[in-house]
């Protein structure tokens, strides 16, 4: 594989503006915007701390600071909400445990109770629910399995069913839909890609079938779009691009072309990525920006690993390191 | 039949022009052909009728009133120019024509029809930009149209993703040449151009002053405090739990104003269900009713909230009758605004899972409906790949339902061929390379301990459930055996299969039994396998001179007709796992004659491939058209280049069938795909594939487990690789005693150190090296167990 150089590209990552970009997500408590997407701030807050750990600059919020406002999330259930005074909720209780696990404030949490929440959401048939209230997605699968992998507690599950229940949403390009029958989409994918690289099943994944579907999402002007003939959008260079990493066929597609795409949504004046040029740019497109082009092996970025999305030296700390597909 | 020899390739049946080639001269005027042409045309039509493919279900629809009063006209050279100039009078729509049989879901054209349609389409979307440079009688038309080609126009330019704008491009079309049929396609445009809303993405920076910013700002602050206000005191009622009206009215505030605040959704149905104690089953309908009402109208400003649709799904199911009718007019409404909507397919599923308000056979003929509208509907093919599985029965065979499918994906790709939709459903109905059931290969091997074992390589991946999935009786007893997979990663899913088995007491006449457990064996797709016993002798098993044992083969041969997926009750599995080669030979004459008309088309290659690797011996070929498509779609060459090597792979492995070696020297490789089907050579050379282990060395690629499947390799030559260390699979081989590594990297006895872990080794082969240079080859032995190095 050749390396890939700064000076290859026309434009390069604007490191300082997205630092000050992200620095600055906090201060906008005068828009109403903020408030209003107040039940998202923990997915918020684990796109920015990851953002900062990937572009090697890890100081630049206060951990003590947000685990401590991560612990206030926390509700009796032992699940987290997507903010103080929301209800618990799978999507926002991995997001808290990757933060803690980023920012290593593990320790400070009663894990035994988080462990009881996720195990009680599982249901008969290995799938999991995403809240009391019923929800059935394979992005909850991913978000338990890879919440009690970061806690060492896998036993607390039913591991076969929860694959069983993936193989079931397959589908016949190789991709994987939110439930049973539900059409591939490159989110989903990483999710069930993710889950069971977790628990150590990607013999399930046929890697030549869905790889070439993946490969396919590449567009002409060089970025990924999540299905077929849909626009291409800088967060399925992450999708995409962990799924088919995870299954090692991550040459399958032009990176040079695709870190251009990427690099072109940046906001040169005001930091941060949009999902394609001219757009706003908002913190979730702005990790997978920066982890696309980590994957992508762009220079001065810390390793990120395809299936936590979390920055390589905290999987190695946690040692939980998954075996990836080998290459037959 | 003309039996000239094709200088292009191999194909020797009669050609059929689809569509003469658009030349420049033609551009002005796409209607008119010299009539030589329409001849010649007419003539191939005639000949081969059925090789004409159109889209009439667009036309059916699209010209709806045509469909009592229209004339048919046969198809000669005589009509052709005025059959052109109207597409209605080509095709016969009624239903009893004997021209054309309009079954449920067939598209084909009648015999002898030109499909104009499917030309005019295919001309407008070749000619995307729409030569407007016209003659005066031209002009006149545009005149007559220009309302229309404007919005057209406008339509096309617009950056967005649901403007279907293939079919723009047709109507533009037909708007351009087709001037009387004016009014009718002004009606249809609303029908066939899906227009966007906007979701959460894609949403348009603005450039806004420091000035309006800071005005927005100031205008927003009571608004804020208004919100929090609302907040705060909808968080004291659900920490106190109070479930009164004002709870429930103040949620009904917020979210109409913030559909994403989850919690406020999760809090308003527990105040319903605390209000429903207290209600008759009439009041409670009619809560659930508003609810409902107000469900949608949040809806409609979020239609991709999870958190809305989750609310719906909990008002049906709480209901007493709820109104699934309903529910599938909307998600019909939802899918026409947005066809590609997934949480409106999602829903779609959700709600015929849950009522009975539409049955197997008309979803069907909703993705029929949805994909004639746009061919690159990938959700409603999607959906078609789940719905076909249920269709087939004992009287709906498979073979009658697939030829339909196979005209459709046709249609579609003709009209377009550079939408990938049908393509991929194209390569799935063409069936999985690995959906043969049987065993490959059975054999015993002596190991360099004197120990045996056997092995067994089935066709398709399986998963053995417990050790009683695959039992060995000699002489009617039992023997304690554990089937396991070479990988280090020990898969779950394997082709091959080994295990210890102890022979030494037992004459070479003695009969094994092999016996498969079905309620014991899986495969990857949930399937029971049915094999039957097997039965050997040790004689027969054991390999020692020819690499595929034909003694065993010419037995496995008449045995593999036995074996099979075990069908479930009423419902016949056979969906895409047989293709019939006469249906192969057809799809590879169809895709052929597409390649003529667009011999660089990217995803008719693919498909070309993908029917010539079930054809036998046809490994050149597949090569010659890979490398083609390497430079076609330069983004992914390295794709192509990995299939490259598991078709040279196949040949070298066909071509050593008469020895124990494998040849796979200078073949370029860049990855091992078929090694899985290599266990029993004892000499492999895989010199001179220095890609290949630069693979290995990617950052990215982390447990290589090639080499674990070469059990019975005792000589493995590795010579001109680059190599600057020993593959890890290779450790685990024990039965190899030589190993070739010249004119390799290593410089360090570092780098040699884990060949020690290899207890078999006794000999190994260093000649330009550079550690041969710096280092005597005594101390170089020393270090390695002292067995003998050779440099
Ligand atoms: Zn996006």
């Amino acid at each position: 594989m050749s390396e890939i150089k700064v000076e290859q590209f026309p434009i390069k990552l604007e490191v300082e503006k997205h630092l000050k970009y992200l620095k600055e997500l906090n201060n906008h408590q005068d828009e109403l915007e903020y408030w209003l997407s107040e039940a998202l701030r923990l997915n918020g807050i684990y796109w920015g701390v990851t953002a900062t750990y990937i572009l090697d600059h890890p100081e630049i919020y206060d951990s003590k600071e947000i685990s401590k406002f991560i612990l206030s999330c926390q509700n009796e259930d032992g699940g987290f909400g997507g903010c103080t005074d929301h209800d618990s909720h799978l999507l926002y209780t991995l997001s808290a445990i990757q933060v803690l696990a980023i920012c290593d404030t593990l320790s400070e949490v009663n894990k035994d109770k988080v462990v009881k929440y996720v195990a009680k959401l599982q249901n008969p048939d290995g799938s999991f629910s995403g809240d009391e209230w019923g929800e059935v997605d394979t992005r909850f699968s991913y978000c338990a399995l890879s919440c009690l992998k970061i806690l060492h507690r896998l036993d607390a599950v039913d591991v076969p069913k929860a694959v069983e229940y993936v193989k079931k949403c397959m589908n016949f390009d190789g991709g994987f839909g939110s439930v049973e029958s539900a059409e591939s989409h490159s989110g989903q994918i990483f999710c069930c890609v993710g889950a069971l690289a977790i628990v150590d099943r990607l013999d399930i994944v046929d890697a030549d079938k869905l790889g070439w579907w993946l490969a396919e999402r590449q567009l002409p002007n060089g970025g990924l779009n999540g299905r077929p003939e849909k626009l291409e959008d800088v967060c399925y260079s992450w999708w995409v691009l962990s799924s088919l990493s995870i299954i090692d066929r991550i040459h399958w597609i032009n990176k040079e072309k695709l870190i251009n795409f990427i690099l072109s949504c940046q906001d040169t004046e005001t930091g941060g990525f949009s999902d394609r040029q001219g757009d706003m740019v908002d913190v979730f497109h702005t990790l997978f920006g920066i982890t696309g082009l980590s994957l992508l092996g762009y220079p001065n970025l810390a390793k990120v690993d395809p299936v936590y999305c979390m920055p390589v030296s905290t999987i190695e700390r946690l040692n939980i390191k998954t075996r990836t597909y080998n290459q037959i | 039949m003309n039996n000239k020899k094709n200088p292009q390739g191999t194909f020797n049946g009669i050609r059929s022009v689809r569509f003469p080639p658009i030349t420049q001269s033609y551009i002005s005027d796409p209607c008119r052909y010299e009539p030589q042409k329409v001849k010649y045309f007419n003539d191939t039509l005639e000949k081969k009728p059925h090789s004409i493919h159109g889209v009439c279900e667009t036309l059916d629809s699209r010209f709806k009133n045509r469909k009592q009063n229209h004339t048919v006209a046969p198809c000669d050279h005589n009509t052709s120019q005025s059959l052109l100039l109207d597409p209605t009078k080509v095709i016969d729509m009624r239903k009893d024509s004997h021209r054309y049989n309009f079954g449920s879901t067939s598209m084909t054209p009648a015999p002898n029809t030109y499909d104009i349609n499917y030309a005019t389409g295919r001309y407008a979307s070749n000619n995307y930009k729409f030569q407007l440079l016209k003659s005066n009688e031209h002009k006149e038309r545009d005149e007559a149209n220009k309302v229309q080609l404007d919005t057209i126009r406008s339509l096309l330019k617009l950056d967005n993703i649901f403007t279907d704008k293939r079919t723009c491009r047709r109507i533009a079309h037909f708007a351009l040449y087709f001037p009387q049929r004016q009014y009718k396609i002004q009606f249809n445009i609303n029908q066939f151009i899906v227009l966007s809303y906007k979701n959460f993405h894609g949403v348009k920076k603005s450039y806004v002053s420091e000035e309006i910013r800071n005005e927005k700002k100031l205008k927003e602050k009571s608004e804020i405090e208004e919100y929090l206000n609302l907040v705060k005191i909808i968080n004291e009622k659900r920490k106190n739990k109070v479930y009164d009206s004002e709870a429930f009215n103040i949620t009904t505030k917020i979210l109409s104003y913030n559909v994403e605040y989850y919690t406020l959704w999760n809090f308003r149905r527990k105040i319903l269900l605390h209000q429903f104690e207290t209600l008759t089953p009439e009041e409670k309908e009619k809560k659930f009713e508003n609810e409902l009402e107000f469900q949608e109208k949040c809806v409609r400003k979020k239609p991709k909230s999870y958190w809305a649709w989750n609310h719906r799904r909990w008002i049906l199911e709480n209901m007493e009758k709820p109104n699934w009718k309903r529910e599938l007019l909307l998600v019909n409404g939802m899918l026409n605004l947005d066809t590609r909507n997934f949480h409106g397919w999602d829903y779609r599923r959700y709600v015929i899972s849950k009522s009975k308000v539409s049955s197997v056979k008309e979803e069907f003929e909703y993705t029929t409906k949805k994909i004639s509208q746009s061919f690159s509907n990938y959700s409603a093919w999607h959906y078609r790949s789940k719905l076909i599985p249920k269709l087939v029965t004992k009287k709906t065979k498979w073979e009658k339902l697939s030829t339909n499918e196979f005209e459709m994906v046709k249609n579609a790709e003709y009209t377009d061929p550079n939408d990938q939709s049908a393509w991929l459903y194209h390569c799935w109905l063409l069936g999985d390379d690995n959906n043969l059931v049987g065993i490959k290969n059975c054999y015993l091997i002596q190991n360099v301990d004197n120990k045996y074992t056997f092995g067994i390589e089935l066709l398709k991946k399986i998963m053995l459930k417990s050790s009683n999935s695959i039992q060995i009786s000699i002489n009617d007893e039992v023997q304690k055996v554990e089937f396991t997979t070479p990988t280090i990663t020990q898969n779950k899913f394997s082709k091959l299969w080994i295990s210890n088995l102890d022979i030494s007491n037992f004459a070479n006449d003695t009969k094994i039994k092999v016996s498969f457990n079905k309620d014991e064996i899986i495969t990857i797709d949930d399937k029971k396998l049915i094999i039957p016993e097997l039965e050997f002798t040790i004689q027969d098993l054991y390999i020692k001179n020819e690499n595929i044992n034909s003694e065993i083969q010419k037995q496995l041969k008449s045995y593999n007709k036995d074996c099979k997926e075990e069908k479930e009750e009423n419902h016949i599995k056979i969906v895409n796992t047989q293709i019939s080669e006469d249906v192969l030979n057809e799809e590879l004459e169809s895709v052929k004659e597409l390649l003529e008309l667009e011999p660089d088309s990217k995803w008719a290659l693919l498909t070309l491939v993908k029917i010539l690797s079930k054809l036998d011996n046809k490994e050149d070929e597949i090569i010659e058209i890979l490398e083609k498509l390497k430079d076609i779609d330069t983004y992914r060459n390295e794709y192509y280049l990995d299939f490259v090597s598991q078709f040279k792979m196949n040949k070298c492995i066909k071509q050593s069938n008469k020895d124990m070696t494998l040849d796979l020297s200078s073949q370029n490789l860049t990855r091992l795909s078929l090694i899985d089907e290599c266990s029993t050579y004892t000499k492999i050379d895989i010199s001179n594939n220095s890609d290949l282990f630069n693979s290995i060395n990617d950052i990215y690629s982390y447990s290589y487990d090639a080499f674990s499947y070469l059990i019975n390799a005792r000589i493995l030559i590795l010579n001109n690789n680059k190599l600057k260390e020993i593959p890890k699979s290779i450790l685990s081989l024990q039965n190899l005693t030589e190993i070739y590594l010249e004119n390799n990297e290593f410089s360090t006895l570092e780098e040699l150190k884990p060949l020690n872990q290899i207890k078999s080794l006794k000999c190994i082969h260093l000649a330009q090296n550079p550690i041969v240079s710096s280092m005597e080859t005594e101390k170089i032995k020393e270090y390695l167990n002292n067995i003998d190095v050779h440099c």
